[in-house]
Order: C-alpha cells, then sequence, then structure tokens
C-alpha cells in the first residue's frame, strides 16, 4: 500500500528533522557522538528535507489521483509532515531564546546604575575599558562589540 | 578570525554550556573553550582576551573613565537577581564530576600552565587569608584576592628569573584595608600586581589567564586536572 509507505517516510522525515532539537535540549546529557549527528544535521538539512519533502509530496500526489478515501487518509498527513519538516530547517527555537543584544550601547561608568558590589566582566583595549554587567550577561549571553577598533564577542 | 570578523548569536546548549553559531559561515562554536566545534570552521579556535570578572566598585575606582554595557530596558525583568549566584549553585547537573571531593556546582578557579591544570576552590581564598602561594606545571603563581572579597586574580611570581613570596594584610571582614606585601623586600603591592615602593618599584607581576567555572565543567573538558589543596 503505497500510502501507507509514503507516512512512514514522511514520519521518517519529521523525525530527522526533530533530531538535532531532541539532542541539543537543555536539563539533559549530550553526548559527544550524538553531537557530532545533530550538528551535521543542522548543517545539512535545509537541502536533505526539501529534497525529501518534494519527493514525498510529488509521490503522495501522484498517488491521490487514483487513490481511495482510505488512503487519501494517509496522503494528507504525509504532504503536512514533510512540509512540516522542511519548514522546520529554517527555524532553530534554541537561536531565538533569550532576546539578541544587537548594537550595544554604553554608559559612562559614572552614571551607571549598578551596586558596587555587583560583578562585571572587564575588557581593557589600548587603555579603553568597557564593563559588562554579569547580570545582564547571564540573560543576552552573548554580545558582539568591538573595543578599541578590535571586533570582540564577550560571552557568559 | 583570519581578517573576517564574526557575528555570533546562541544556538544550543552542551552539557550545560551554550553552543554559538556566527552569522557569516554558519559554523557551531563552544562558549567554554572558543573552539568551533561543526560546520566550515571547525577546528579554529577564538583568541582569548585578557579579561577580569570583579565588582564594578573595584572596576570604577580603576577605570573611572570606562564605559558600561548598557541595559536593554525591554529585558531588564528578565536579568538575574542579586543573590543569582546562590540560586543557580543549588540547580541539578547533567553531567556529574568523575572525582574529587567537590561538588559538581562548587566555584573553582581554573589555570594551565605548561599543559598542567588545576582547580582552586573559592573557598581556598578568604578576607583573612586572600594570598595562595602555588606552583602549577613548574611555573611559581600566586592567587590574590582583590579588596572587594569577590575578586580574583592570578599572576606568575616570577619576576626576571627570581621567585618572589607575598603574603597578604589579614582583613578581619570586607571593606578592611587591603594590602599585599613580597616577603623578602617587605615592599607593598597593587591588586595589579605592581610593586608600588622599593627597588622594585613600578615592576608588575605576568597576568596569568583564568576560568571562573563549576568544578563539573572545569573537570569536563580538562579532565587531568588536579585539585588545589592547602
Amino acid at each position: 500500500m503505497p500510502a501507507l509507505w509514503l507516512l512512514l517516510a514522511s514520519l521518517a522525515t519529521l523525525a530527522l528533522a526533530a533530531y538535532p532539537m531532541y539532542v541539543i535540549r537543555p536539563f539533559r546529557e549530550q553526548t559527544p557522538a550524538a553531537l557530532d549527528r545533530a550538528l551535521w544535521v543542522l548543517l545539512h538539512n535545509k537541502p536533505i528535507l526539501l529534497i525529501l519533502a518534494l519527493a514525498i509530496t510529488t509521490l503522495a500526489l501522484m498517488v491521490w489521483r487514483r487513490a481511495g478515501w482510505v488512503s487519501r487518509l494517509f496522503l494528507a498527513p504525509s504532504i503536512a509532515f514533510v512540509l512540516l519538516a522542511s519548514v522546520s530547517a529554517w527555524i532553530n527555537p534554541y537561536e531565538h531564546m533569550f532576546h539578541p543584544f544587537g548594537e550595544p550601547h554604553y554608559i559612562a561608568a559614572q552614571q551607571a546604575k549598578l551596586e558596587a558590589s555587583d560583578m562585571v566582566i572587564a575588557v581593557t583595549l589600548g587603555g579603553e575599558s568597557r564593563a559588562y554587567p554579569i547580570r545582564e550577561m547571564g540573560y543576552h549571553h552573548v554580545v558582539n562589540d568591538r573595543l578599541h577598533g578590535l571586533p570582540i564577542v564577550v560571552t557568559y | 578570525m583570519n581578517g573576517r570578523e564574526l557575528h555570533f548569536h546562541l544556538a544550543g546548549i552542551n552539557n550545560q554550556n551554550f553552543l554559538m553559531r556566527d552569522e557569516e559561515t554558519g559554523t557551531y562554536w563552544q562558549q567554554v573553550t572558543g573552539a568551533a566545534i561543526a560546520g566550515p570552521l571547525k577546528g579554529q579556535h577564538l583568541t582569548l582576551l585578557p579579561q577580569d570578572e570583579l565588582t564594578f566598585g573595584l572596576w570604577k575606582s580603576a577605570e573611572p573613565n570606562g564605559t558600561v554595557l548598557a541595559p536593554l530596558p525591554l529585558y531588564a525583568s528578565k536579568y538575574e537577581k542579586a543573590d543569582w549566584e546562590s540560586e543557580y549553585s543549588k540547580l541539578p547537573t547533567v553531567i556529574h564530576a568523575a572525582k574529587g571531593t567537590l561538588a559538581d556546582r562548587e566555584t573553582i578557579l581554573g589555570v594551565v600552565r605548561n599543559g598542567a591544570a588545576q582547580a582552586y576552590p573559592f573557598s581556598s581564598l578568604t578576607v583573612q587569608s586572600p594570598v595562595l602561594l602555588d606552583k602549577l606545571g613548574g611555573e611559581p603563581i600566586m592567587l590574590v584576592l582583590g579588596p572587594d572579597g569577590k575578586s580574583v586574580r592570578v599572576f606568575s611570581r616570577n619576576l626576571g628569573g627570581n621567585t618572589l613570596e607575598f603574603y597578604g594584610r589579614s582583613a578581619a571582614k570586607v571593606g578592611d584595608p587591603w594590602a599585599l606585601f613580597e616577603s623578602a623586600s617587605l615592599t607593598e603591592w597593587s591588586f595589579d600586581g605592581c610593586a608600588l615602593s622599593g627597588e622594585l618599584k613600578g615592576q608588575c607581576l605576568a597576568r596569568i589567564d583564568a576560568l571562573k567555572d563549576y568544578w563539573f565543567d572545569w573537570e569536563h573538558y580538562h579532565p587531568n586536572t588536579a585539585i588545589f589543596r592547602h
């Protein structure tokens, strides 16, 4: 029954798309081998998922014309799942967690409203010093900046 | 990286240390090591710049003309609370330290010299005993707790081929007068590691990079690390 095979292929495609999100999820151990596989999928999933989606959708539409209503109950979700899988390749939810900082702005040391006991990460280059408050960095985690003309990334 | 400016964003997590991705090449990077672990730049390392983790008060007195990263008002409510460190120390970990007597989330200062790695628990330094002398990878080093009672700096004690010995003025509490002395000359030195008087006046010890980290994470990336014991 081709409709059933197409549904299974479509579920397999969805599983492939979901695999990296499953491995790289918080509060769970990442083994080196699983992490390597997950990152490989993330780096290569767009063309693979697009080809699978096109192939499965085309086949499903070809079968659809001659199929009875039972087969169509398998074919419709097949198309939906592969389209969902291929769209998901463009969305990594972890890249949207914590608002990316964007263009940094600064406050003069004397005007900054921080407690004297608040910790900061300080970077000093060529006599220019900048402080990155840890409580702020603990949320955003990554700030792309320039100091004394040098592009730097501050991470916490 | 090789003359090309990269821009990074958070892209995932690996055993509670985050992954970053750069917009330009799509490479995945491990935050704690700065190593590219997958993608076109795999195998490359970001250059670690000298940096300091210290209190705002101490930084401001040293750098009165410095600038501070402005908070984003929209997200200020999500920033960590003042007591976040003690809250985070209670969180579970997904991997566990294999050896030693330290708790997974014990805060340590990790130092590497000539291939030898050692973890110094923050609890080994107190305002009563702010200076810790040690030898790591054959190099005489020193950890110093600053006048704010929170910032720790690591220095080489090798100056011009001589090994210097230091001691700190014991204080009863944070805020008491802070001072660092070199034992042979009895001269006073600053928290920048520079001699303030005597024959060596103006000379400075070399700063050593150190990573403030949780024990489980440090041990994960430095499996052969030792733990400092008095």
